[in-house]
């Protein structure tokens, strides 16, 4: 049994926030993940930092937090950010009479706005469509979720927080309608434990109802499913938004050597449906054809969905409709039971300020008289942005050397190489893993001592991982690609029958 | 200019379809885009590695599961081009593999295993000979990495290996001292190894580290051009036979047979017109008449055969083309069984993909055929290798033994021998 | 770069195909190869600032533009093409770029020596003039020697219109703008004489183009906007010639690879598509229009016995398959070897440049190897910078096909 004072649950990065928030103001916690961090939506979503603009028509006290903490995020996680700047895009035919309160409504909450001409964005942009009407620059940038999570963790661990994931809450032990403690069990090893608490933070997100409920309340989640797809190469050097009323595939994030683009919006039950199809994929394409119209021609590289985990206080708006605001959840005052709250809504680029909210209300509830510092001190990932050009590169799509390797297990006991992509971006560019996977695998099985099962079941989770991301996208370039992978895996190494191929001849 | 034979795709198939019309004295022209997966491939001539294909364990008679295979399975293009033609095929590979420099040996009536690059083995009839070493026999193996090659790590290789032989595995890293400022694969590795102080090198490098009389289990990175003397200076050096292992693309052993099959038939006059896409075709009612080359910016280079062999090969190298929710043939436009994408979402499972079985379906003459009438569609028009539908190289282990068998013998009829 | 080629890099497996057919790669390891330096890197260089360049990229002076990876490539991906574009923006040191700056221009250099070609070639081989030309980094070897520009082509004007009418009932006499380029112009204008010979022959009407660069030199060597605005003015030329129903016919390798493929590719010149449409490599035209001007198994002629026929690069790249190979091989040489699997190595300036110069040398070995084993006297090939390569390492003669053919045209004529 361990013991601290408030134990976190979610690794992403409202969770991470909470962690590090809490850290700063000297109270000792633990974070409880279930996967690694910012597998869930964290990690599933388009890497926008909004500047608010998007949300500026119809979200407005909304857009006024996204440009805030637009500013604060940039200044403290600049290693997890790209700061490419945004565009607002109408095209021809798009409605003018949402042009103009957009501009209204991005002046009235500070948002700077730079109109740009069309023709001379063309000269960068080259991709674009040429009927462009009007075009807007906002202070939007591309955001790392994986390593923005990861970046709080650290700072928080360096504080003496402790990290634990692959760890699952199976319950809560509730004495005198109040929260005592959380009963854990370690997904590796299968062991279960008890972690004696003053106080509960349930920054679950889209899963924030499932944890709720293991607390007998009741708490209104409705899991908006979101898709996103990865084209193979930087179509655009800067955010691309359409300028409409935010709908379907219009957003347009570059990251790193890859761009982003999506998303979908579909209520869904199970917040864990991660699962894009080739329709979505296709519908977006579609839309997305109308500012790119060579888009269809382009790589796709996978598709993949998040879960975004809005929060109807009313029952109100649901999918586009339903507000982007997030809510503290006082279950003292709402539901009669003390030492626990739930973080739901928002967006990650709000995430410090749900974090800051939480933390405000766990300090006046644990007497802790402490400010938030989280607005000051710079954080960093536990690889760092600017990669050393290395002659050992065992990822050459992205340039991942042996060296980043290290780094990306370094403090931990377990791992897989999902993980370790999630940090360094192994496995992430055009190939999908086709030959970074074997080298790693083998890398690991040496630097790591591994035992030969271990090594090959890292390589063929990781295969598999990235081969179910390529199913909604299986045409053109990325069939080819399978089938290269299929022709190396299992035709040229044979591993689909190495576990039970005791060959007594 | 007109062709005997007008053959598209320069894999093994297409240049198997070449070899039987020199062997004719016919002229033949080679129509590819690029250069074909023959050069990422291990350089086995595997023949059938598994039957049926979701058995674990590995044929050890190819001849006689192939006898199962055509019974069961009419469809798979085995079937289709018949046991006496893949006979033929595989022997004429033989004696051909001789006189190009490049010596095969094996069987079709024995399978042997080969370790693969992660310690897994794998079931082969046709190999090259310098490779042909059992390790199943071997008493003591040595497993050896090269420090400056990220493609092959002997530990992991071995620590596999160890679980599927009865033989001692030990594994030891090499370094060849090869100072550039880049990563190398296993081309560059042969490259440099090519270099008789760098083999000294390697020499010096194992000399204390591999017992006497040890089997040697090294990537393919002897030597591009003069493997077999290298092979051979090596296992004199050490006393102990050395068994080469495919790597990750770029394939070596997958090399070395692309070029010596290019270079010999470009000696016996065949043409490779290489780089450019067939994109026209013309015909007259039931006749191939023409195809087309287009040419940097549009230009149609047109060439006229009396006959045609389509060998661009499956998805992979785009003889078919995966489009959202059904497969095309590329070039013709031919009719394609299980054109409807079945994805098996497991990866490593061993039923067939709808990715690799999709095809065109051919009759015993590998004609292309109507699929409801089963009507030849084009009389001069015959196809080979993984553009084929009705299997499933990978987990089978048939690619090259698919590709040389209906190559050769698209060949040989296109010819009308 | 058009925007189609941009995304060309999507296309790129990592087979390495292309990383095992490149030249350099095979005798210089430090090389990163094709794949790497194309689109592998191109995806992160489109994720860089502006202006900012890989450290890296200070290798693409290693590569000849060879185009034998394009060729390779079973998916369409010209890695060539990113190398060129980002050549131009990679550091050289300063003497690097004067002396590339220089090769890049030879087509001045040639008009000006050319002017005065004995001296010319003279001060080339002059002691204190190698010096200079080794400190900015030339290599100490053979140069092209340089021939009076005077040479002016004779054209049967007045027969050629006799013949055009007796021809007008087989049909239209063919219209022909020749270009001969840099080497034949400034090096070898016989190649024109011949050119031209054989042209009016087969019975076309032909006018010979006035001396001018196709502009490879300057595109290999990274100076795209300069290639880029001689390409546009040679484009507007030919286009009124096109207009008028000629056809644009050349001799040299590179200048047709330029004129087909590059000016749309790599320079992006408005209506090169147009004008690719309308080039034809000389043997191309004869083989196409089946209009030779000769009797083609004409068994009586003695044959030239034995030759090696190498096939430039830049041929090879241009898809056409070897009309000039396969008319030689049926009318004037018994057994000739054909052989389009190596580079001689000179690439155009690049075995001009001092420290490529044994790596030239070394690629081109196995070549000269392959000639020396097929123990032939005398060794075909197209590209005149390939045969200067040639003739110095393997002390043959080294003939364009032109010549061979016109010579074999002429003996036959003495024949009859």
């Amino acid at each position: 049994m361990e013991k601290t004072q408030v134990v976190v649950i979610g690794g992403g990065a409202t969770g991470t926030g909470v962690l590090r928030d809490l850290a700063l103001r000297g109270i000792d916690c633990i974070l409880l993940e279930q996967n690694d961090l910012a597998t869930g939506t964290s990690g599933r979503f388009h890497g926008l930092l909004h500047s608010g603009a998007r949300y500026a028509v119809k979200d407005f006290s909304s857009a006024r937090e996204c440009i805030q903490e637009n500013q604060i995020i940039k200044k403290i996680a600049p290693d997890c950010i790209e700061d490419t700047g945004g565009l607002f895009i109408a095209v021809k035919g798009d409605d003018p009479n949402y042009i103009k309160s957009w501009l209204e409504n991005c002046s009235l909450a500070d948002i700077s706005i730079e109109e740009v001409s069309p023709s001379d964005l063309l000269q960068t942009e080259p991709a674009l469509t040429k009927d462009i009407s009007r075009v807007y620059m906002v202070p939007d940038a591309a955001v790392d979720g994986f390593s923005l999570a990861a970046a709080n963790a650290l700072s928080a661990r360096n504080l003496g927080a402790r990290v634990k994931t692959y760890s699952c809450a199976t319950g809560f032990k509730i004495e005198k309608q109040k929260v005592r403690g959380v009963y854990v069990i370690d997904r590796y090893t299968g062991q279960e434990d008890y972690i004696k608490c003053e106080f509960v933070v349930n920054a679950t997100g889209a899963w924030a109802g499932q944890v709720a409920k293991m607390a007998g309340i009741g708490l209104n989640i409705t899991p908006d499913k979101g898709v996103l797809v990865i084209f193979n190469h930087r179509i655009t050097n800067k955010v691309i938004n359409r300028l409409r009323p935010p709908g379907d595939g219009d957003i347009f994030v570059p990251h790193g050597s890859v761009t982003v683009f999506g998303t979908t919006s579909q209520t869904t039950s199970d917040p864990n449906d991660s699962e894009a199809a080739a329709e979505d994929v296709l519908r977006l394409l579609e839309e997305g054809k109308q500012l790119f119209p060579g888009l269809d021609k382009m790589r796709l590289i996978r598709a993949f969905a998040g879960v975004r985990p809005l929060y109807q206080p009313d029952g109100a708006g649901s999918g586009r409709e339903a507000t982007r605001d997030f809510f503290l959840i006082d279950h003292d005052r709402l539901h009669g039971l003390e030492g626990m709250i739930s973080m739901v809504g928002g967006k990650l680029t709000t995430y410090r300020l749900m974090a800051k909210a939480a933390s405000d209300h766990v300090s006046k509830v644990l007497k802790v008289d402490k400010p938030c510092l989280t607005d000051k001190e710079i954080i960093y990932p536990p690889i760092p942005k600017q990669k050393e050009y290395d002659n050992k590169q065992l990822c050459q799509c992205e340039r991942i050397s042996s060296k980043l390797l290290d780094l990306a297990v370094k403090d931990k006991v377990r791992f897989t190489l999902n993980d370790v992509r999630r940090l360094t971006r192994l496995g992430m560019g055009p190939c999908q893993g086709t030959f970074c996977t074997f080298r790693a695998a083998g890398y690991y099985h040496q630097s790591r001592s591994l035992k030969a099962a271990e090594a090959n079941k890292l390589l063929k989770e990781h295969i598999q991982e990235r081969f179910k991301g390529s199913i909604p996208v299986l045409w053109k370039e990325q069939a080819q690609e399978l089938e290269l992978t299929r022709g190396i895996y299992l035709g040229l190494l044979n591993l689909e029958r190495l576990e039970s191929d005791n060959h007594e001849i | 200019m007109r062709y005997d034979l007008v053959i598209i795709g320069a894999g093994l198939a297409g240049m198997s379809a070449a070899l039987a019309a020199v062997k004719m004295n016919k002229q033949a022209v080679v129509l590819s885009k690029g250069l074909g997966s023959l050069y990422s491939s291990s350089g086995y001539i595997d023949l059938l590695g598994y039957y049926p294909t979701t058995e674990m364990k590995p044929v050890l008679n190819p001849a006689r599961a192939l006898d199962v295979l055509v019974e069961e399975k009419p469809d798979h293009p085995y079937s289709l081009v018949g046991k006496e033609a893949i006979r033929e095929a595989f022997t004429d590979f033989l004696s051909i593999s001789r006189e190009i420099g490049l010596a095969y040996s094996g069987t079709l009536d024995e399978n042997i295993l080969m370790p693969t690059a992660a310690g897994a083995l794998i079931p082969t009839c046709l190999y090259p000979e310098t490779t042909g070493k059992k390790i199943t026999e071997a008493p003591v193996i040595t497993v050896v990495g090269i420090e400056e090659l990220a493609d092959f790590y002997p530990d992991y290789a071995a620590d596999n290996l160890r679980h599927r032989l009865k033989g001692e595995v030990k594994s030891v890293w090499a370094s060849l001292n090869i100072k550039v400022k880049r990563e190398l694969n296993s081309f560059d590795i042969a490259l440099a190894l090519e270099n008789f102080h760098v083999q000294e090198a390697l020499i010096k490098e194992l000399e204390n580290k591999v017992p006497r009389n040890s089997l040697i289990v090294i990537p393919a990175v002897l030597g591009v051009q003069n493997w077999q003397q290298v092979t051979k200076t090596i296992e004199k050096a050490l006393n102990c036979d050395v068994l080469e292992v495919p790597t990750l693309p770029p394939s070596v052993m997958g090399y070395r047979l692309a070029e010596k099959l290019q270079q010999h038939l470009k000696h016996k006059g065949v043409d490779f017109i290489t780089g450019h896409p067939v994109t026209h075709v013309k015909c007259s009612g039931r006749q191939r008449l023409e195809v087309g080359i287009s040419l940097g910016s549009g230009k149609l280079k047109k060439i006229q055969g009396d006959s045609f062999v389509l060998a661009t090969g499956g998805i992979l190298n785009e003889g078919l083309l995966a489009c959202p929710g059904s497969i095309k043939e590329s070039v013709f436009d031919l009719p394609i069984v299980n054109d409807l994408l079945h994805v098996d979402r497991d990866f490593f499972s061993l039923k067939a993909q709808g990715l690799s079985l999709a095809g065109v379906a051919v009759n015993s003459n590998m004609q292309p055929i109507d699929i409801k009438s089963g009507q030849t569609i084009y009389e001069n028009l015959r196809a080979a290798g993984a553009t084929l539908a009705g299997y499933d190289p990978f987990i089978e282990k048939s690619g090259n033994g698919v590709a040389l068998a209906s190559g050769y013998k698209a060949g040989k009829l296109a010819i009308g021998a | 770069m058009k925007q189609v080629q941009e995304a060309n890099l999507d296309y790129c497996l990592k087979c390495s195909t292309c990383h095992t057919q490149c030249p350099v790669v095979l005798n210089f390891l430090p090389f990163p190869g094709p794949k790497h330096m194309g689109p592998e890197l191109e995806r992160l260089r489109l994720s860089k600032k502006q202006g900012e360049v890989l450290k890296i990229d200070e290798n693409l002076t290693y590569c000849t533009n060879c185009k034998r990876c394009d060729m390779a490539c079973p998916h369409g991906v010209k890695p060539s093409y990113y190398n060129i574009k980002n050549k131009a923006k990679a550091k050289t040191a300063a003497v690097q770029k004067f002396r590339d700056w220089i090769l890049a221009h030879n087509y001045w250099w040639g008009r000006s020596a050319s002017k005065v070609p004995r001296l010319g070639s003279f001060i080339l081989k002059l002691a204190p003039v190698k010096l200079v030309l080794k400190t900015i980094g030339m290599a100490d070897r053979d140069f092209p020697e340089y021939k009076g520009q005077r040479f002016k082509p004779k054209i049967q004007k007045e027969q050629t219109q006799k013949e055009q009418k007796g021809h007008k009932k087989q049909g239209e006499q063919k219209k022909v703008l020749y270009f001969p380029g840099c080497y034949a112009s400034f090096n070898q204008p016989e190649i024109i004489q011949a050119a031209v010979e054989i042209l009016e022959a087969a019975r076309c009407q032909v006018e010979v183009a006035p001396s001018g660069c196709c502009g490879t030199p300057l595109l290999s060597n990274g100076f795209l906007v300069e290639a880029g605005s001689w390409a546009k003015r040679i484009t507007a030329v030919f286009l009124e010639y096109i207009e008028k129903g000629y056809k644009i016919v050349v001799s040299c390798p590179s200048c047709g690879l330029a004129f087909k493929d590059e000016y749309r590719d790599l320079l992006a010149v408005e209506q090169s598509e147009l004008l690719s449409q309308h080039i034809y490599e000389l043997f191309e035209l004869l083989a196409e229009e089946e209009n030779l001007p000769f009797e083609i198994f004409n068994k009586d002629k003695a044959k030239i016995k034995g030759a090696f026929y190498h096939i430039p690069c830049h041929l090879k790249a241009q898809g056409m398959g070897f009309p000039g190979a396969h008319i030689l091989k049926n009318t004037v040489v018994e057994d000739l070897l054909v052989e389009d699997s190596f580079c001689c190595g000179i690439s155009g300036t690049f075995g001009f440049k001092r420290e490529k110069q044994d790596l030239a040398a070394a690629i081109g070995g196995s070549l000269f190897n392959a000639i020396k084993d097929s123990k032939v006297k005398m060794v075909i090939t197209d590209c005149g910078t390939c045969m200067v390569q040639i003739r110095q390492h393997t002390c043959l003669e080294v003939k364009h096909p032109v010549l061979v053919l016109k010579d074999f045209l002429q003996t036959q004529k003495g024949g009859k």
